[in-house]
């Protein structure tokens, strides 16, 4: 058979029944010196030992389990740290050199030839044939107008006629030029 | 009356009242520590291990205690708690170790022999011996009878079983412990 039984388990059986369905107010004392009086007759002293003051402490302890609240975390502000603030100014001045560098190199290819020539053929292509045409006709009156500019070599001698001869001679003199006079 | 002579039925409607319920308590462990400490220092033999216990015992009535129905007596109830938790406490170790309940229990053992103070010359050190060579519940029902005299009807409701097999029980028990100590 595979199964055990505790050593002398039958032997104690038949009493240890006996002993449970007796129905008597024994107390325990009595009960223990009747079924062994050599455990009846021990002193049911204590060899443990434990801390000194356990006791005293116990209740404050437990107490700090289970009635103290939850102490919630100090909440710092990140905003108020003295680093985070340094590294917020830092990286707004980063933010401004880059956007007026940004800005800079915008405006200067505004400027640049190249630009200003794409901007030009992308204003002719949007412009129609007869603005351009009418453009050109104005742009041959500017050429014409620029033409009857007035050139000093043809500044014909009526011009001269009613300043006296003194007069435009001392101006001669202090010009030191006698062109227009030859002419 | 102040509350560190009140009665059970005292102390539960204290702790039922907010203002005065963390000094019922603390009333209350005052009362019941020693003995549920000494219960499970029986059963878990070290210090550290009864004090994780009773932590969790105690942990547990605070959480409990306002839902107690009184069905029962409140020093029945504790010791309920603290044998279960003992009982639980010794299933895990059990179960951390992967050995047998017999391999734990001669630890047990090794643990009384290696106690600072452990001599094996004297009779009490020999019954503690004897105790941890009994199967855990039965290591219970002599405690709660041997140390603690407690009446069979109480153990009853602590341990759920009938009186008659409790007596049994114990019965067994002290045969095996008086055997022990006169053939060790």
């Amino acid at each position: 058979m595979p199964y055990t039984v505790p050593a002398g388990y039958f032997e104690t059986l038949e009493e240890s029944l006996l002993f449970a369905v007796k129905d008597d107010q024994q107390s325990a004392g009595e009960e223990l010196s009747e079924i062994s009086p050599l455990l009846g007759g021990l002193n049911k002293s204590n060899p443990y030992s434990l801390p000194e003051g356990y006791f005293e402490n116990l209740s404050s302890d437990i107490n700090r389990h289970t009635t103290e609240p939850v102490k919630m975390a100090k909440v710092v502000s990140i905003t108020h740290r003295r680093w985070f603030r340094m590294a917020a100014a830092a990286v707004f001045a980063g933010l401004m050199v880059t956007a007026g560098f940004v800005y800079n190199s915008i405006q200067e290819k505004k400027n640049s030839v190249a630009y200003i020539e794409k901007k030009i053929s992308k204003e002719l292509q949007k412009s129609s044939d007869s603005e351009l045409a009418e453009f050109a006709e104005l742009m041959d009156d500017g050429q014409s107008m620029a033409s009857n500019t007035v050139d000093p070599n043809t500044v014909t001698p009526d011009l001269l006629k009613d300043i006296p001869a003194s007069e435009l001679k001392d101006f001669l003199d202090e010009t030191g030029d006698n062109e227009i006079i030859n002419n | 009356m102040s509350l560190t002579t009140a009665s059970d039925s005292e102390l539960l409607l204290q702790f039922r009242n907010p203002v005065t319920k963390e000094k019922a308590y603390t009333s209350l462990i005052r009362k019941y520590q020693e003995k549920l400490y000494w219960h499970i220092r029986r059963m878990v033999v070290e210090h550290d291990d009864a004090n994780d216990v009773l932590q969790n015992v105690l942990i547990r009535v605070w959480n409990g205690l306002e839902n107690f129905r009184e069905d029962s007596q409140l020093y029945t109830w504790l010791y309920r708690i603290a044998t279960n938790e003992c009982l639980t406490y010794l299933e895990q170790q059990k179960k951390r170790s992967s050995v047998s309940l017999s391999d734990v229990e001669s630890g047990l053992s090794n643990q009384i022999r290696a106690d600072k103070h452990f001599d094996a010359s004297k009779i009490e050190w020999k019954l503690q011996l004897a105790i941890q060579q009994l199967p855990e519940k039965q290591r219970v029902v002599f405690s709660l009878r041997y140390y603690e005299e407690m009446p069979y009807e109480q153990m009853s409701k602590v341990l759920e079983t009938s009186e008659g097999a409790l007596k049994a029980s114990y019965h067994h028990a002290v045969k095996k412990v008086e055997d022990y100590m006169l053939n060790h």
